[in-house]
């Protein structure tokens, strides 16, 4: 039994990756850790220069205010705020004004300038997921961590939000790390981080579907001999991950 | 951030309500209670002052005054008119009818009329009464007509040593009276008689072995352009030693306190109860907050993400409270005062329908 164990990787600013890898394969538990929502028992995660393992509460918030967006699974939006309400929250929190040029730039490019005043209950899973999208750009943070963001989305939805993803890194260049299990949507990224049993297993540049999947059935071979020879044991949480410039 | 709490308030509205219901009544009752104590002791201050109408001073003992006294007070600088406090009560009857009435003397000094005349007036002469109006009523008699006082005589010839007789005198009914702040209301309502006619019946009903007439207290008029702490201190030399000179205000007050001493006693009773409604406000509230909290995990975790630190999550719910409750009191202390009034309002309606109970035959 452990939660992630000895990784050890690196992701790029600028860039889209994709962390893929069977459940419990510890693919969230990572993401957690570099974005500092769950604590290491042992081990590093840089953002840029800083440890994000070694911040304290008021640090953690502050990074999260400021350098670090999430987009969730289940959108999370609040359903009494309007979309622009929603967009604009994050800078709310921080007792900030919206940067009204950039607020315009994403509405534009994700495609919400029709629904800004409609709430989350009006709006369809892809616009809902398009919104969180946009709070998790609106601070202009460092990188945007999402967790498998077309989970709760058909396959066209599914298909638009991962474009405005890769778009929002291309034209906008923000840094975004999207964990997901279905190979299609990790086609979107850059880049590709296979993991299995806490371990980097794998790293495909430039992916495709179909590179992905065979990456991914080249996993399942490997568990199958891996079981058979080897029991890891080492401590839960440990490892590296940074993402750098 | 405001606008997240507001929000926020908005979807949990039901419960919240449910919280302000409680707030409200246990602050309506605090409210209720101390308003009713306060135009309760109000009412008293009021209808004692009211005997004394117009007075400057109200001059009183702890024992008592003499007429030596009193007269010694129209001798003091600065002093128009005097009149000690003097009251009786008349067996009257007309007809069939038959009334027990206080009575006091005709003021000598408009200053000291407490009463107003509904019609006719006051008696100027020895023989005559004005009554309460509905006294007057419920002898059926009108302003000229003529009532029986029956009284009690020391007849000290009688040859037995002395022993009472019963006189009877035929009083005139010069006026009907209204006491609009009901200074004699807690002694129902007063008739006026002569001063004259009360002298001599209070010294015709006394025995040798009577001591001499004294006054509780003796209102005093002051003449125009008269400093009323000068004419105090002018009285406090002439009058007995321990006499005190006070406003009519101040003198109710005293007097007031000593009759509502219970009364206050009744109002720490029932702000117990009341302490008990805000009491289980405050556990209403508390588990309000816990249930709204835990209904909004998902959403406090959210905002922590999007980069709220606990203390603007924690400032929110505190405002969250502070709203429900000013709001929740604003809406208990006038709800409080409306049913002081509703009550007010139907103990005046009471006191209207024993009127006309009494009116009718």
């Amino acid at each position: 039994m452990h939660a992630l164990d000895g990784v050890d990787v690196d992701f790029a600013r600028g860039h889209f990756t994709a962390i893929m890898g069977p459940s419990g394969s510890g693919k969230s538990t990572l993401m957690h850790l570099l974005a500092g929502l769950d604590s290491a028992t042992s081990g590093h995660a840089f953002l840029g220069d800083t440890d994000v393992t070694r911040l304290d509460d008021t640090a953690l918030t502050r990074l999260r205010r400021d350098r670090v967006g999430f987009v969730f699974q289940s959108f999370n939006l609040l359903p009494m705020f309007t979309a622009e309400q929603n967009i604009t929250l994050p800078v709310e929190l921080a007792g900030g004004t919206v940067d009204r040029a950039w607020f315009d730039t994403l509405v534009s490019t994700l495609g919400l300038g029709q629904r800004l005043t409609h709430r989350p209950s009006e709006l369809s899973g892809g616009q809902q997921q398009r919104v969180a999208i946009a709070r998790a750009l609106i601070a202009a943070p460092e990188v945007v961590f999402a967790d498998e963001p077309t989970g709760n989305l058909d396959s066209r939805a599914g298909a638009e939000v991962l474009s405005f993803l890769r778009r929002s890194v291309r034209e906008l260049g923000r840094t975004i790390i999207m964990v997901t299990h279905d190979p299609t949507a990790a086609a979107y990224a850059d880049r590709v981080v296979l993991i299995a049993d806490g371990r980097i297993a794998g790293d495909i540049a430039d992916p495709t579907p179909e590179s992905v999947l065979a990456g991914l059935d080249a996993l399942r071979t490997l568990d199958v001999a891996d079981d058979a020879t080897t029991a890891t044991t080492a401590p839960a949480g440990t490892g590296t991950g940074a993402v750098r410039a | 951030m405001l606008r997240l709490t507001l929000a926020q308030m908005r979807r949990s509205i039901g419960r919240l309500v449910a919280a302000g219901v409680a707030i409200v009544i246990g602050t309506a009752f605090v409210a209720a209670t101390l308003i009713a104590g306060n135009v309760i002791t109000q009412t008293t201050n009021d209808s004692i002052a009211a005997q004394y109408a117009d007075a400057d001073l109200v001059v009183s003992a702890p024992d008592y005054l003499t007429p030596d006294d009193v007269d010694a007070l129209e001798g003091v600088e600065g002093v128009d008119a005097v009149e000690p406090v003097q009251l009786t009560y008349l067996d009257l009857q007309h007809g069939a009818k038959r009334v027990f009435q206080m009575a006091v003397p005709a003021p000598s000094d408009p200053r000291f009329e407490a009463l107003e005349v509904v019609e006719g007036s006051l008696p100027s002469a020895a023989g005559q009464v004005a009554l309460p109006e509905d006294v007057a009523e419920r002898l059926g008699v009108a302003v000229g007509g003529t009532v029986t006082s029956s009284r009690n005589v020391w007849d000290a010839a009688a040859p037995d040593g002395g022993t009472y007789e019963e006189v009877r005198d035929r009083l005139t009914v010069v006026g009907t009276t209204d006491d609009p702040y009901g200074a004699y209301a807690q002694m129902g309502g007063a008739a006026v008689v002569a001063r004259e006619d009360l002298v001599a019946w209070e010294s015709a009903q006394a025995t040798p072995d009577d001591p001499e007439r004294t006054y509780s207290a003796a209102m005093v008029g002051l003449a125009p352009g008269t400093e009323l702490e000068t004419a105090r201190a002018a009285i406090g030399a002439q009058a007995p030693a321990d006499a005190k000179a006070v406003t009519p205000a101040e003198h109710a007050q005293e007097q007031a306190r000593q009759l509502t001493g219970d009364r206050d006693v009744f109002t720490f009773v029932i702000l117990g109860f009341a302490a008990v409604a805000l009491l289980v406000a405050a556990l209403v509230i508390a588990n309000t907050f816990q249930v709204l909290v835990a209904q909004r995990t998902r959403t406090l975790a959210l905002l922590r993400a999007v980069g709220a630190d606990k203390r603007q999550l924690a400032r929110s719910v505190l405002t969250e409270a502070t709203i429900l409750g000013v709001v929740s009191s604003v809406g208990g202390i006038l709800l409080g005062g409306l049913l002081t009034q509703v009550a007010l309002l139907v103990a005046r309606g009471a006191t209207w329908a024993c009127r006309s109970r009494r009116r009718s035959p």
